[in-house]
Parts: structure tokens; C-alpha cells; sequence
């Protein structure tokens, strides 16, 4: 029986032209020195090239050497006496597969731990931006925003209206000693709404004091956004979405720089972001009970907001994984099992005041 | 070439487990067939590699890696490896590539997590150091050396992982010297090309391959190169002027001179190799390769963002459940989303790379002859993570 095979041994680039016996038990082939007895358990289909047409076996016995048939005939014969062997191949994908679930369940595991660490490794690293730096960022982030919104370089300065709120960041802030110091002004415009920058500013719109029913809602959203500076979130948020986008640009490719890159980075951040909601919550809810004053102000802020009907109607889309502010009705549950005050924190006269300090504008 | 094999070898009753026993009858016929001088041999290179089989294995590909959204690229590469590995042919014995998909994963993401952290580290420190003024300036002019580093350590490390995964005739391929090693090596001719605005390019290409090469070994037996800058400095010169007026083509050309003259220059102990390459051919399959899968994908593209606008301009936006239904129509588009990453990888990898790789191999021929048989086996196996630096930095190509 004529078998031609070419056996190359491992150990030199010598080829020598062999004679193989093919059984369901192996290949059997004499080269020099040695008779080989390659058994089907340790057999190895290694390569599979011109469609089948050539085929390379190794064995575990000697893992370098190496079996090339390339004779149809030969090939069709092992195929129909060791059809394990030619399926072994799918061992092999067999194998990458287990590997790739091992390893796609090693990075999972390795991404929640970044995931859940990563709060606590921003705040660590933000406590080593120097306030200055912060300052700057706040700075030109506020500059960024006056761009498309001019208002925001004017401040409200009515003197009565100051006095009150300069009172009100007083008290909430006592024996906080915070870097920096939140410096808090009212723009004259007609979003309902209040943000804090990095660096400590706060910015609270005029259409916000419009809007509230009390002093205590305006002094609950004052006391949230305090805790943001309070918790350095402005410049957490830099370091975070910066983690957030060499993570994103690195392990998907393409998206640096991108459109797609930007809205996952929006997304991941977010769900952070929801995070700095609660925390600043946390923290009104605390000083104004340590200052004796009622929730309410602040809950009935978010409650009209829960019940404002279009409100409603987006908080059950998908928009609202978009939203870096829980929801209001999440949120009014929170602080209402935490409210604990009883008194109210101004005057009539006072919030008469406070709602008049847009009477005088002045540019910045 | 050996023929001390006997027809007639009967079927074996094989000894449970057994894979070898000595043959005393035959240790008379251990040294090779013939001696000295008649074991030196021309060598042929060859490549097998038909077209048909290699869109039939790229179809599957795409078909994996949209399904498995780009995951089996990793896989898919392996597969492109070795499918030209196992069609290329010297001395009538073709190359083994042992390379592995999983080991290229684990390596893209080793190198992901330690670039990403290197990224937003040296972000955090010069951002938190120069503060917002200044510091987006700083990082970008830290990028461009950072950038230029790890571009030059994946250069190296793909280089010697796929060298390290390839052997001929049993014997493995090795590579020896370390990425520190590579880049002390162009780190001269990396500052001279920058002070001179790329003129001095033709340094880096030399010390490029020196370093590829000159560490690169088949077993026992090392590859040497003996290419020198000065040689193709003028080259260069046309080349880097007509960067601008050629839309970048003439780089193309350039590549296919320097693949000519790194064949050219390279010998493997008595053997060295000859190229007939014509750059001018080089440019034609970049050109036209190019244009053909740039139409495939953006045609591609079109297609699906031409119906997709179609179906949102048909929709009312007052309507109160415009949302949900802009959501479910365009749902099914947005499921061909990640069918582009692979149609374009495979697009260029077939029309571009492929070619030129076919018409390299086509072009070279070796001349002289060599004691192939005297080649032993001297490297170690090589397992674990594969490089994925060039796979983070999005380098294409083979």
C-alpha cells in the first residue's frame, strides 16, 4: 500500500518522504531510527490549508513533529478512519470558546470592580486638585455656559435680597469649613433651576425664586446645591468623565472623538451623575435638620415638579436614563423619610426680600 | 528525498498510548540521504492562496463578528494569518502560523486596561497640574510623543508575536531583542524625522527593519539585513514632495519600494531573496483598492442612513407617540449598525492588503542555495497573551 506522507521531526528542517499505515486506532510510519505509532488520543489536526486539500497532524508525544498529507486519497482514507480527528478542530474552537467565556467573564468581573471602585478613586483623586486649579475649571466652565446663555453674567443685587441670601449660605454652610467656599449669586433669568460650578459657584436662577411658594424651598435648593460643592461634584465629574472616555475610546474602536465616543460617555456618566443627585440630597435633608428647619420647602419643590404632567409622562421613557436628576417622585420619597426640622428658616419680610433681589441687575 | 520508507508498511496494532518505539532494524538509515554538498538545495517561494478561498473565509468572518458585535475579530485575524501563513510555500513546505484568537483578546484587553489608565493618569496629572487654560494644550503636545511611543512598541511586539507563532518544516521561528532595544534604536532617527519635518523618515524605515529583521531567526539559522538610509534618500526626497500633491499616494508608492528593498537587502545564511516588485503597481492596488471598498462601505452606509432618514421624515412630529414609534421603525437599522466595522475590515483587508500581499509574494523569488536540513531547532514554544497594543490603536492590516 502506497501512503506518501512527509514527516518532519522537530527537531531539524530535514523532511523525509514516509509511508503511512492509516487505522481507526492511528497513523503508523516508519522514518529513520524510529518506527512512529501516532494513536488517535493524542492526534492532532493542526492546519487545513487548499480547502481540505492538505493536512498537517502533530502528535502530543512530540509536539514539534509534524505529519503533512497531501495526497486526496490518503487524506479521504484518514478522514473515513479517524473522523474524531478531523473534528478535533472544533475541540479547538471548543476550546477558545470556554476561554473566551472565561475571559469575557473576567473582564465583566474586572469592569463591575472598576465600575463600583471608581466613585471612590475620583473622590480620592479630586481631593488632590489643588482649589485653585478647581477655581479655574469653575471659571471656565461658567465662561463656556455665559456663551450660550449671556444672562448668567449679570448678577442680581439687590441689597435687602443679598443680606438674606448671604444669611441664608451663612447658615447652611456653618461649621462645613469648605474649599473653597461656596459663593452664591442669583442670575437674572427665567429657568427654573440651580447649579453649582467647580470651584464652589453657585448660580441660582431668578425664574427658581419665581417659582417657589417659600423661603424653604429656595434655602432646601440653595442647602442641595451646596452639597455638591460640598462633595467637590463638579470636579469629580471632570476626572470621572475623563476615566469614563479613555475607557470608551480605548476598548471601542472608532469612537474617539466621535459622536458615538461623546453620547457613551454622556450615558455612563450619568448614571454617576444620578448618584451626585442623592448624595446632594442627603446633604440638604442633613443641614437643615441640623439647622431645625422644615423639609417641606424642598420636598413641595420637587413634588410640584413630580406632578407637572409632562414631567410625568417622560420619567416612564427611555429619556430618562438620560436625565442626570433622579426622579422627582424617587426623590421626594427619599427626603421625606429623612425630614426631620420643624421651624421655618426666614422671615416673611425676608422672603418678600429675597423674591426682590432681581430688582437691581448688575453686569458681572 | 528520503526514501528508506517500505511499501507495504502493514496496518498497526497499536500499543495503547504508544507514539514511538525504536526501530532497530532501521538505525543504519538515520543519516540523511546522501551528504555534504548534495544537501544544498534551491528553494522556492510560493503562494497557494486562491481569492475565491479567502472571501469565502472573510464572508464567515463578518458574518462572526456581526453577530458577536466585533468580538471575533480577534478570531477573524488569526484566521487571515494563518490562511496566508499556510498558503505560502518555501522550499515546497509550507509556513505554520500557531498563533491563537484568544491570545490576541486577552492581549487587546491587557493593553487596553494599562493604556486606558496611562491615558487618563497623565490626563489627571497635567489637567490638575496646568489647570483648564493651559492644560488641554499640554496634553495634546504629551499625546503626540505618547501616541508615537506606543505606536512604535506595537510595531515591534505584533512583529515578534507573529514571528514567535510561526514555523517551517517543525522548526519555529524566533525573535530576539526587546521593545526598549527597538525603540533606543529609532529614537535618534524618530527626533531627527520630527526637527526635519519627515525628510529624515528614511532612518526610522531603515532601523525599522535592521531591528525587524536582523533579530529574526528559522531555528538555528538567522536572518540578516544589510540595508542602508543613503540608498534610498533620494527616493524619498520625490516621495515627501509629492505627499501633498499626490493626496498621500505617493506614500503607497513608497511602501512598495521599501517592501522591494527590505526583500532585497535580507538573507537568510546563504539564501537571499529577489524582488520584482514594481511600486507603480503598489499604488494601483492602494488606488483602486481603496476606491473599490471605500464604495462598498459608504455605499453601505448610505443605504442604511438614506432608509433610515426616509422612515424618520415620514413620521409627524407632533404626534404624541412619535418617540416610540421613531424608536421601533428604526430599530431594525440600527441593528445593521454593527455590520459597518466588519463590512469595512473586510472590505479593505480583501481589496487592499490582501493584493499587495498576493503581488509581494508573486514578485519574490530566492536565489542561492542552503543546507536547509542543517537548521535545528533552537526556540522555545511561545504561548500566552498575544500583542493587543496594535489592536487598541486601531492599527489595520494583517
Amino acid at each position: 500500500m502506497k501512503n506518501p506522507a512527509i514527516f518532519l521531526d522537530g527537531t531539524s528542517a530535514r523532511e523525509h518522504d514516509v509511508q503511512v499505515g492509516i487505522s481507526p486506532v492511528g497513523i503508523t510510519f516508519r522514518a529513520p531510527g524510529h518506527t512512529y505509532l501516532w494513536d488517535v488520543a493524542g492526534l492532532d489536526l493542526v492546519d487545513h490549508s487548499d480547502g481540505g486539500k492538505r493536512v498537517r497532524f502533530s502528535h502530543a508525544s512530540l509536539p514539534d513533529a509534524r505529519l503533512i498529507i497531501a495526497d486526496p486519497a490518503v487524506i479521504a482514507q484518514a478522514r473515513d478512519a479517524m473522523p474524531g480527528v478531523f473534528s478535533n478542530r472544533r475541540g479547538g474552537v471548543r476550546r477558545d470558546m470556554r476561554r473566551l467565556a472565561i475571559g469575557v467573564g473576567g473582564v465583566s468581573v474586572g469592569v463591575l470592580i472598576v465600575i463600583a471602585a471608581l466613585p471612590l478613586i475620583v473622590t480620592l483623586l479630586a481631593a488632590l486638585v489643588p482649589a485653585s486649579i478647581e477655581e479655574e475649571f469653575g471659571e471656565e466652565t461658567r465662561q463656556a455656559f455665559a456663551m450660550f446663555m449671556p444672562d448668567t453674567q449679570k448678577s442680581c443685587v439687590d441689597a435687602a435680597g443679598l443680606t438674606v441670601l448671604q444669611r441664608l449660605t451663612d447658615d447652611l454652610t456653618v461649621g462645613q469649613d469648605l474649599d473653597p467656599p461656596p459663593r452664591v449669586k442669583v442670575v437674572p433669568h427665567d429657568l427654573v433651576n440651580a447649579m453649582a460650578f467647580p470651584g464652589g459657584q453657585i448660580m441660582i436662577f431668578r425664574g427658581l425664586i419665581d417659582e417657589a411658594q417659600s423661603g424653604e424651598e429656595v434655602a432646601g435648593v440653595l442647602a442641595h446645591e451646596i452639597g455638591h460643592v460640598a462633595h467637590r461634584h463638579g470636579v469629580e465629574r471632570i476626572i470621572r468623565d475623563s476615566a469614563i472616555d479613555a475607557a470608551i475610546s480605548v476598548f471601542i474602536p472608532g469612537t474617539t472623538g466621535g459622536v458615538g465616543g461623546q453620547l457613551a460617555t454622556l450615558l455612563a456618566s450619568q448614571s454617576y451623575g444620578r448618584d451626585a443627585e442623592r448624595q446632594a440630597d442627603r446633604f440638604a435633608v442633613e443641614r437643615l435638620n441640623e439647622l431645625n428647619v422644615r423639609t417641606d420647602g424642598l420636598i413641595a419643590f420637587f413634588d410640584r415638579a413630580a406632578q407637572d404632567p409632562e414631567r410625568t409622562e417622560q420619567d416612564q421613557t427611555v429619556l430618562r436614563y438620560l436625565q442626570s436628576h433622579p426622579s422627582p417622585t424617587d426623590r421626594v420619597t427619599n427626603m421625606q423619610a429623612q425630614a426631620k426640622g420643624t421651624e421655618g428658616i426666614m422671615t416673611a419680610q425676608e422672603w418678600a426680600a429675597l423674591r426682590n433681589i432681581c430688582n437691581t441687575v448688575e453686569a458681572d | 528525498m528520503n526514501d528508506d520508507a517500505k511499501p507495504g508498511w502493514p496496518e498497526p496494532a497499536l500499543p495503547s498510548g504508544a507514539s514511538s518505539v525504536p526501530d532497530t532494524s532501521a538505525t543504519t538509515d538515520a543519516a540523511p540521504a546522501g551528504d555534504g554538498g548534495a544537501r544544498e538545495a534551491a528553494l522556492t517561494l510560493e503562494f497557494h492562496g486562491t481569492r475565491k478561498q479567502f472571501r469565502r473565509m472573510l464572508g464567515r468572518d463578518v458574518l462572526l463578528m456581526f453577530m458577536t458585535l466585533g468580538i471575533y475579530w480577534f478570531w477573524s485575524r488569526t484566521n487571515v494569518r494563518r490562511f496566508i501563513w499556510s498558503h505560502l510555500s518555501l522550499g515546497g513546505s509550507r509556513l505554520e502560523y500557531a498563533g491563537r484568537g484568544i491570545e490576541l483578546f486577552i492581549g487587546f484587553v491587557i493593553a487596553g486596561t494599562l493604556l486606558a489608565i496611562t491615558f487618563w493618569g497623565l490626563q489627571f496629572l497635567i489637567l490638575s497640574l496646568a489647570g483648564p487654560r493651559f492644560g488641554p494644550v499640554a496634553w495634546l503636545l504629551a499625546l503626540y510623543p505618547l501616541f508615537t511611543i506606543f505606536g512604535l512598541l506595537a510595531i515591534y511586539r505584533r512583529h515578534r508575536y507573529m514571528v514567535r507563532r510561526t514555523s517551517w518544516r517543525g522548526i519555529r521561528c524566533g525573535m530576539t531583542g526587546s521593545t526598549g532595544g527597538y525603540i533606543a534604536k529609532v529614537a535618534l532617527p524618530l527626533v531627527l524625522t520630527i526637527l526635519t519635518l519627515g525628510l529624515a523618515y528614511p532612518l526610522i524605515t531603515v532601523a525599522t527593519q535592521r531591528y525587524l529583521i536582523g533579530n529574526m531567526s528559522v531555528g538555528s539559522e538567522k536572518f540578516v539585513y544589510q540595508g542602508r538610509a543613503r540608498d534610498i534618500f533620494g527616493r524619498w526626497i520625490i516621495c515627501w514632495l509629492l505627499i501633498p500633491f499626490s493626496g498621500g499616494l505617493s506614500l503607497s508608492w513608497w511602501k512598495g519600494f521599501t517592501s522591494s528593498y527590505q526583500l532585497r537587502k535580507t538573507s537568510l545564511g546563504s539564501l537571499r531573496f529577489s524582488s520584482m516588485l514594481r511600486p507603480m503597481h503598489v499604488v494601483g492596488i492602494y488606488f483602486l483598492g481603496g476606491l473599490v471598498a471605500g464604495l462598498i462601505v459608504y455605499g453601505l452606509v448610505f443605504l442604511v442612513s438614506t432608509i433610515g432618514f426616509g422612515i424618520l421624515s415620514g413620521l409627524t412630529t407632533d404626534d404624541r407617540n412619535g418617540f416610540d414609534q421613531i424608536l421601533f421603525s428604526a430599530v431594525p437599522l440600527f441593528l445593521l449598525i454593527p455590520l459597518f466595522g466588519p463590512v469595512s475590515y473586510a472590505a479593505y483587508l480583501y481589496f487592499v492588503d490582501y493584493k499587495f500581499v498576493e503581488y509581494l509574494f508573486e514578485t519574490t523569488a530566492i536565489v542561492g542555495t542552503m543546507d536547509v536540513e542543517s537548521i535545528a531547532q533552537v526556540h522555545d514554544r511561545h504561548h500566552g497573551p498575544g500583542d493587543g497594543l496594535d489592536a487598541v490603536l486601531g492599527v489595520d492590516g494583517i
